[in-house]
């Protein structure tokens, strides 16, 4: 005999499964530390990435004036200026990311703690039948 | 309505049924016309300006998961633009590598609204962009939005200056770079169309939200009306030459656009919405539950409307000698 609620649940179970579920399995298979750390060395190399991009742009831009005033310039002073920006940027860039992470991580957990129960209710109909 | 409402009904039947098919012709239309319209926008590569080439790459991308089309896409619109200069080449790779790095990383799914925006701004409608992702979307789709405008009029302008960069000497190299990168900080047209749309999907987003009867509809309306005024106060403040006929067309086109999308994604019935109160140990419940309006799709009888066939007087006699062998048996 068909059950209609075993059956809802099941297929509610298995559009998780083949949607969010293989999202979140990867996630979950993280400690919450180690998978926002990861995700923040990923930013860090990606902002890193972007800044060059960024700045190679810049110095292109006025490429004939800035070789010019390259022998002029005080090259540690300019140096100084460029690494504080970046480090802004990546600092920035870093906090956004471990903002978007940790609520993703929480996410994640919560959908799972749902399947989870979802699966001991399964049960649970199976026992009684 | 009630024979929309079937037609709905039988579309969802027939999506729901042929699913496995669907899904890579939508890629495949989707992939297809944004390739055609790059050629036909941009098309300085005559290698890749070909519909056999375009037929390929969306055949590919149909089986391929969405982010391909937009690799594809954007392998496309860099060799277009090589082919016209290396420079512009260099500022549209470090434009698209920013977008990727930066935003994409976060949200994969939305990268389809990148090509999405470009697209109907093709078609004179890309009003419809901020207010469907602001109905279907969340706030964040805004940035995805934003990058879609940025990418539209990168190459729009790098479309209307081909014959100053054609005519530009090959030694002006940082000449040609800076014309291109002047050209796109300057574009104040992109500047004020992006935060428009950026604000106008937030307000949509966030008034479709509300708990209040008709709230997909006010926030159509209300996204319309918003993106009109922001866009002439923009005009006005910054003088971005925007046709006010134009936007409220567009506006009104993007407004129709947005109830077939309500009709499809949120269609419920206000007068038999309930109010209910219950309680439990923890909490009191104020529930509001809106039923959607549903239709049985009709059944199809078959009716047979062939008599039943006579039997033959030969069959009579065979069937009357039977009946009284039988009874000779007994």
């Amino acid at each position: 005999m068909l059950n209609q609620e075993r059956i809802i649940l099941m297929t509610k179970m298995a559009s998780y499964e083949e949607n969010e579920g293989k999202k979140n399995d990867s996630i979950m298979n993280y400690f919450r530390g180690d998978y926002v750390w990861l995700q923040i060395l990923k930013s860090f190399v990606c902002g890193t990435i972007a800044f060059a991009v960024v700045f190679g742009m810049y110095i292109f831009y006025d490429f004939e004036i800035f070789m010019m005033d390259i022998y002029k310039m005080d090259l540690m002073e300019f140096g100084k200026s460029v690494l504080m920006k970046y480090l802004l940027a990546i600092g920035i860039y870093s906090i956004i990311s471990y903002a978007v992470y940790c609520y993703r991580y929480a996410k994640a957990k919560n959908g799972v703690k749902l399947y989870m129960n979802n699966l001991r209710r399964l049960a649970s109909m199976y026992d009684k039948t | 309505m009630t024979s929309l409402l079937v037609a709905k009904q039988y579309l969802k039947k027939f999506y729901g049924k042929y699913d496995v098919y669907l899904m890579p012709l939508w890629k495949f239309i989707l992939a297809f016309i944004s390739l055609m319209l790059i050629n036909y926008k941009l098309g300085f590569m005559e290698k890749i300006d070909k519909i056999e080439i375009v037929l390929v790459a969306a055949l590919m991308c149909s089986f391929m998961p969405m982010n391909f089309t937009i690799i594809v896409a954007a392998a496309f619109v860099l060799l277009h633009v090589y082919a016209l200069s290396l420079e512009c080449a260099v500022v549209v790779l470090a434009a698209f590598l920013l977008m990727f790095l930066l935003y994409f990383r976060f949200s994969p799914r939305d990268t389809v609204v990148v090509i999405l925006t470009p697209i109907c701004f093709w078609m004179h409608i890309p009003y419809v962009i901020p207010i469907a992702m602001g109905l279907l979307g969340t706030p964040a789709s805004a940035v995805s939005v934003a990058c879609g405008t940025v990418a539209y009029y990168l190459l729009a302008y790098v479309n209307e200056s081909t014959t100053t960069l054609v005519s530009m000497e090959a030694e002006e190299i940082t000449a040609k770079f800076r014309f291109i990168i002047d050209g796109m900080m300057d574009n104040r047209t992109m500047a004020v169309t992006a935060a428009a749309f950026a604000v106008t999907l937030i307000l949509v987003y966030l008034v479709r939200r509300l708990p209040i009867d008709h709230s997909w509809t006010i926030a159509t309306i209300a996204g319309s009306l918003i993106n009109i005024m922001l866009l002439v106060v923009g005009d006005l403040m910054f003088d971005t030459n925007v046709a006010i006929g134009g936007v409220i067309l567009g506006s009104i086109a993007a407004a129709c656009i947005a109830a077939v999308i309500q009709f499809f994604a949120f269609n419920v019935d206000y007068s038999r919405t309930e109010k209910v109160q219950f309680e439990d140990d923890e909490y009191y419940y104020y529930v509001k539950a809106v039923p959607k309006v549903t239709v049985a799709t009709p059944e199809r009888k078959v009716k047979k409307i062939n008599q039943q066939k006579k039997a033959r007087p030969s069959q009579k006699s065979m069937e009357g000698k039977r009946a009284g062998n039988s009874k000779l048996s007994d």
